[in-house]
């Protein structure tokens, strides 16, 4: 069962060692629906990562509330699944023994449903021969391959992913974007999806915010429509997708 | 590349070894020092045949090995404990930290003549020491290895909702080995310090015992022949406990 998320209002204010305030990020409002694929785009330190974090349950929301499901979030919450900025993998796991930690974890499947799921993503994002391997012996675009299939293993309600494909190149990254559409096309599965890259955001999304700094804020909403749900690479010649890509861009613009 | 870098360091290796040998040469045949303060390289190594080959120093290699083992596993083992309570006990921790820092700083091997004194000359003051220098690179890093866990390996067990015991099992415990086994090879060098000089205190055997001996009785060759027979020996450790703790070692 897809889940939809609720942001009431939520924002939040850092109280650094010194006692100064930084306000990371303006009161935002924003419902997303249950199987809805939302892309979040903003340039540096304009809190993507806080308010992705807040809805993960990760770090206290200053004011306002989060709701996921019908929970408010005060905690993680084992249907949500985060993939970070960073691969994150544990260093003397391998990288199937890595996929598998949140199975080990959290027990929602049988040990012999995950590997054999955890095998085939690998396999799809073209980890298989390296599954034994330890994380230092990968590359950083590969860590973070396996960090991606690592949140899938554990079939997540939502999926918050944070930035997950800035480290590949641009034929790795087109290549997992359409294996993203896939999967979500396919599992229904609410994903919001940080980035830098608007095109990226527009590839995927069903909606993409587009967010600003100083003060951080979420300034304004795009719906992609028309396009299919499984997104294919045709699109990205497409004179609709170049046209939303001007349409964000021109957003982006409004807010400075 | 790489193997000209390994001829260039066989060089640097070999040719140090010969300047050395060949400085030690000149020096005793030019007679510019006594030979009571250097003794001619080949009297050193007939020491040396003698003590260790024809088995007159065996008994003493064994008492100085095995006070050096026991130091370290007695010491090892105390510090893994006592660090992981205080990794997890926070106000155990700062309210005892003065009193560690007090006693790591403490040079120990100046109570080893009250050790001595208290326990007499055999194996139990020098297993002591030996464990005393041994604790400390251990406790550091298991405490380090519990508590500088990397930020973000936490938030992803929380998002997971690990509890304490899967966090422990999972992150901190792996993440406390990877930190304490690299210290094991420095403890074991520090508790054969520990015996050493627990031994030049006062002992009835081990090789501390034999420098003072042939010290006092003039027999500089065999005295360099021990301190010859120390360096491998400490050598020798290193690289067993290396070789020891190869699996336990991450790939990273
Ligand atoms: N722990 C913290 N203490 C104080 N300030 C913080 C903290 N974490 C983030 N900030 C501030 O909050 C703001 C938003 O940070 P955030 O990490 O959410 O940005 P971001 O949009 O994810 O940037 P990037 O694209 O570089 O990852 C920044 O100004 C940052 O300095
Ligand atoms: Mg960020």
């Amino acid at each position: 069962m897809p889940l939809d998320i609720d942001i009431d209002g939520a924002s939040k204010t850092f109280i650094t060692a010194t006692d100064t305030h930084v306000h990371a990020l303006e009161p935002v409002h924003l419902k997303i629906a249950p199987g809805e694929f939302l892309s979040l785009v903003g340039p540096s330190g304009c809190g993507k990562t806080t308010l992705l974090r807040m809805i993960a349950g990760l770090l206290d929301i200053t004011s306002g509330t989060i709701r996921v499901g019908a929970q408010t979030v005060t905690q993680p919450d084992r249907r949500v699944s985060v993939v970070f900025q960073k691969p994150t993998l544990l260093p003397w796991r391998t990288i199937l023994e890595n996929c598998l930690l949140p199975n080990l974890i959290m027990h929602t499947r049988t040990p012999a449903d995950a590997r054999a799921d955890a095998e085939r993503l690998l396999g799809l994002t073209g980890l298989l021969a390296f599954r034994d391997r330890y994380p230092a012996e990968l590359s950083g675009g590969m860590q973070q391959r396996a960090a991606i299939v690592r949140a899938l293993v554990s079939q997540p309600e939502i999926l918050l992913m944070d930035e997950p494909f800035s480290a590949l190149d641009e034929f790795t990254r087109e290549n997992l974007n359409e294996e993203l559409s896939k999967i979500q096309a396919r599992t229904k599965t609410t994903i919001v999806f940080v980035t830098h890259n608007i095109g990226e955001a527009v590839f995927l999304s069903h909606r993409v915010g587009v967010m600003a700094p100083r003060p951080g804020r979420l300034g304004a909403l795009i719906d992609i429509t028309g396009f299919p749900a499984e997104r294919d690479a045709a699109i990205r010649k497409s004179p609709a997708y170049f046209a939303k890509i001007a349409e964000t861009r021109a957003a982006f613009e409004a807010l400075l | 590349m790489s193997k000209r870098g390994n001829h260039g360091v066989t060089l640097v290796f070999a040719g140090t070894l010969i300047l050395i040998l060949a400085a030690w040469v000149a020096l005793v045949e030019l007679e510019a020092i006594s030979r009571l303060i250097l003794p001619a390289p080949l009297a050193v190594a007939n020491a040396f045949i003698t003590g260790v080959f024809h088995g007159v120093w065996l008994n003493d290699i064994f008492v100085t090995l095995e006070e050096a083992v026991l130091g370290f596993l007695a010491g090892g083992i105390v510090a893994v404990v006592i660090g992981a309570i205080f990794a997890y006990m926070a106000t155990l921790r700062r309210g005892l930290y003065p009193f560690i820092l007090a006693f790591q700083t403490f040079p120990k091997i100046a109570i080893a003549p009250l050790l001595l004194a208290w326990l007499g000359y055999g194996l139990a003051p020098k297993v002591i020491i030996a464990a005393m220098l041994a604790f400390f690179p251990i406790f550091t890093n298991t405490l380090a290895g519990f508590l500088e866990v990397d930020p973000a390996m936490v938030d992803l067990l929380h998002s997971m909702r690990a509890s304490p015991l899967q966090e422990l099992r999972y992150l901190r415990g792996p993440n406390a080995v990877a930190f304490i086994v690299p210290s094991f090879d420095v403890a074991l060098v520090m508790a054969l310090l520990g015996a050493i000089a627990a031994e030049l205190a006062g002992a009835q055997a081990g090789l501390g015992n034999v420098i003072q001996q042939r010290t006092f009785l003039g027999d500089t060759p065999a005295v360099y022949a021990v301190l010859l027979l120390l360096a491998l020996l400490g050598l020798a450790l290193k690289l067993l406990i290396g070789f020891g703790t190869r699996r336990l070692r991450p790939a990273a």
